[in-house]
């Protein structure tokens, strides 16, 4: 399984989707951590429930 | 062995012998470490590892000052260009921690607060490091000033010696 890489940092970053990744979003706190800093990074606000059910739903088609 | 040899190391260490042995402890790290020490280990506190190293190597709290800590903890949620924010309860703790082992020893505080608070801006790091050629730092292997581990192989482990360096090609 390839693993991702930070791109600043170099630090390792595991696969995202759960197929390849079993341990992710299986912790709510942490979950909801990512997505406000993630989506906080990338579109600069908060991600609504639709769009993180949509982040969701992408990473649950990639299967192995 | 006698019951009656074993009983003076069965007996639990007073505080006045356990206070000799940290100073034994001490006194030998003081022969076998370089003039300057190059472990910068602290106490360790599980959400340093699963906060800071979430992203980057978890950068021992010795390497820079308490002004800089506590600035950086202040705004965490524009963390260099990134939201690393937490929530309030670690925020606190992170905080605190950071405080009590800050960097005290003289090169940091030499140079309180180095620009933007960064490590690798500090002047002792520049110091340290200017052997090492600019196109070294650009690397794919390297990447950033921030990347410690890249070449100092016992980074994760507080360990910065120069024995255990290894720069990557």
């Amino acid at each position: 399984m390839a693993t991702g890489k930070h791109a600043s940092t170099g630090k390792t970053i595991g696969a995202m989707a759960p197929a390849f990744n079993p341990e992710r979003f299986t912790d709510p706190t942490k979950v909801e951590k990512w997505f406000r800093r993630n989506c906080n990074d990338v579109v600069g606000r908060e991600c609504s429930v639709v769009e993180k059910a949509d982040v969701l739903a992408w990473l649950l088609t990639l299967k192995p | 062995m006698t019951s009656q040899h074993r009983r003076p190391f069965s007996r639990p260490c007073s505080r006045r012998c356990a206070t000799a042995l940290g100073l034994l402890v001490a006194a030998a790290s003081t022969f076998t470490l370089p003039a300057h020490a190059d472990s910068v280990a602290a106490p360790p506190l599980a959400a340093h590892q699963q906060e800071c190293a979430a992203c980057h190597l978890a950068y021992p709290p010795g390497l820079l000052p308490a002004s800089s800590w506590q600035r950086l903890m202040d705004n965490l949620p524009k963390h260099f260009g990134t939201d690393a924010s937490v929530d309030a309860a670690t925020q606190k703790q992170l905080s605190a921690w950071l405080a009590s082992n800050a960097g005290t020893f003289k090169k940091v505080a030499r140079n309180p607060a180095p620009p933007e608070d960064r490590i690798s801006k500090s002047a002792w790091f520049v110091r340290e490091h200017h052997e090492v050629a600019p196109a070294v730092w650009k690397r794919a292997s390297v990447g950033s000033a921030g990347n410690c581990a890249a070449c100092h192989t016992g980074a994760a482990q507080g360990r910065y010696s120069e024995h255990d360096v290894r720069i990557p090609k």
